[in-house]
């Protein structure tokens, strides 16, 4: 057997219902940590539970709520001694929609989940960290925010804000043993999956251009990534953004054509 | 411990620094190793070491700047443990801090053959035996300089920042064999660390003071855990990634002259 690489270890993970925060708490959780779970949909929350049994907690909140969402994370804490590492996965793609028809209600909605819910959880638990010796903070953005990002302004802005909260957290928190870093996946989540069969056509123009030729498993791919960024493995990584994309970020529009083996 | 059991790794300049470290430390997780650099007699502690905890680590010299003597350390790998899954091109030579229109072409020449060529050379002499294994893992060296295009270095700027395009190409090329191809940017205590702390003391000094964990790399423990951590399984969906090892030093660009509040 490997060796569980979280072993003791507990994790506080916001938005932990939906891929890919999902992935991330069933890897975790075989990696021996015990996990705080955070989600809006109380039936996705109740799934996991199920799955973990004593060894995961769940709290309902929507985190784009503050009290709402510190109070979850009060109550969480209240379960354990201490939490050693912090995801932040709230970020959910919105709806397709043109910037001129997105109003200042549908950025405010984004940047609370995208941005202000990890600034939220990040502060609550910087405390507790401290007095510790340090943790690991681990925000997941979007390739939709590092790239050009059509119909989805918001969310690709927030994205990217919580790429500069990142760094200065880990300019600022170094000093406390708190490494923190960013997370860009590209899951092959249900409503990717969803996608894809509406858009075949779509998805089989965008696979071959991945290096590794697939999209990314939850919790093999995309969870092994961030076990790898809040392990011990990368104790000298902090304030740095990490692809866990096959390679899909380094695909641009330009001229190359298909050669055979 | 243990991770890296019956992976088999070559890692080029493996007599001191991060290539000592990182030599120990694939020991101790179990790889079977392949080190090679130029001098035996400057590999002696380093393979007594390694040796005292694996005894399944070989040493071939070689100047990595020369095709046939790397090509001869991969194909050596791959008769020595009927193959390869594991390659570290960390081996540079590093030529003096010079002026670009006074530096010469024969600095020129030496860093771009012992850095870029021979990273090329490697990667192409280890590709087969990866794909024949049904995949692989390959970490080149970049460098800070590089991407902040640092003063009196311009030989070694370019050739880290060549590495890093290679790198990328060969993600996309290799993807489909199941190689995985990273580029990682250390920055580590060294001899040539501490010289530099020795001569440059105020040089240092603001260097030191933007790292936010407060302290410079150690080979074996803070660059040797996170290549570890990229050639085994968690590392499997992250390819032609540029990854900073340098306790986030990297942020702060262009280094800033003011220092944190609680600084060494």
């Amino acid at each position: 057997m490997t060796m569980r690489q979280l072993e003791g270890r507990t994790v506080l993970i916001v938005g932990a219902g939906r891929d890919p925060g999902r992935g991330i708490a069933h890897r975790f959780a075989r990696e021996g940590a015990r996990l705080l779970l955070i989600d809006r949909d109380r039936d996705a929350g109740e799934a996991l539970l199920a799955e973990f049994g004593d060894q995961a907690h769940l709290a309902v909140a929507d985190p784009c709520e503050q009290l709402a969402l510190t109070a979850a994370i009060a109550s969480l804490q209240a379960q354990v001694t201490h939490v050693d590492i912090l995801v932040n996965a709230a970020l959910e793609e919105p709806a397709w929609t043109r910037l001129e028809a997105l109003d200042d209600a549908h950025f405010a909605h984004a940047f609370a989940q995208g941005f202000s819910a990890a600034l939220w959880a990040m502060r609550a638990l910087l405390p507790s960290m401290r007095a510790n010796g340090g943790g690991r903070i681990l925000n997941v953005g979007s390739v939709y925010g590092e790239n050009v990002a059509e119909y989805i302004g918001g969310y690709a802005a927030a994205s990217e804000a919580l790429r500069s909260l990142t760094r200065t957290a880990a300019q600022e928190w170094g000093v406390d043993g708190i490494r923190v870093n960013l997370l860009m996946p590209t899951v092959d989540s249900e409503r990717f999956r969803a996608y894809s069969e509406a858009n075949r056509e779509v998805v089989g123009r965008s696979l071959p251009l991945v290096a590794l030729q697939r999209f990314g498993d939850p919790v093999e791919d995309i969870g092994g990534a961030a076990l790898y960024l809040v392990s011990d493995d990368s104790c000298y990584i902090t304030g740095y953004t990490i692809h866990a994309d096959g390679g899909y970020h380094l695909a641009g529009p330009v001229y190359v054509p298909t050669l055979s083996d | 411990m243990g991770r890296l059991r019956g992976r088999v790794a070559v890692i080029t300049g493996a007599s001191y620094g991060i290539g000592r470290g990182l030599a120990l430390r694939f020991a101790k997780e179990g790889a079977s190793l392949m080190l090679c650099s130029r001098t035996p007699h400057k590999a002696r502690e380093m393979l007594d070491a390694v040796r005292a905890i694996s005894p399944d680590a070989q040493y071939v010299a070689a100047d990595v700047g020369d095709r046939r003597q790397i090509e001869q350390v991969i194909a050596e790998a791959g008769r020595v443990f009927g193959g390869l899954d594991i390659l570290v091109n960390n081996a540079q030579t590093v030529m003096p801090w010079t002026p670009i229109e006074d530096k010469p072409d024969s600095d020129w020449d030496t860093t771009l053959q012992t850095g870029l060529s021979a990273t090329r050379w490697a990667m192409c002499a280890a590709m087969p035996l990866m794909r024949a294994r049904g995949g692989g893992r390959i970490v080149n060296f970049g460098s800070i300089f590089g991407v902040n295009g640092s003063r009196w270095a311009s030989d070694y700027a370019a050739c880290k920042e060549a590495i890093r395009g290679l790198t990328r190409a060969a993600a996309n090329e290799w993807g489909r064999y199941g190689i995985t191809v990273n580029v990682v940017l250390p920055a580590a205590e060294s001899a040539a660390s501490q010289a530099f702390r020795e001569q440059h003391p105020d040089e240092y000094r603001l260097m030191r003071g933007r790292v936010p964990l407060q302290r410079h790399g150690d080979p074996e423990r803070d660059i040797g855990g996170a290549i570890v951590g990229l050639v085994d399984e968690p590392g499997r969906f992250i390819t032609g990634e540029t990854i900073f090892l340098d306790g986030g030093m990297g942020i702060s660009r262009p280094v800033q002259g003011h220092q944190p509040h609680r600084g060494p």
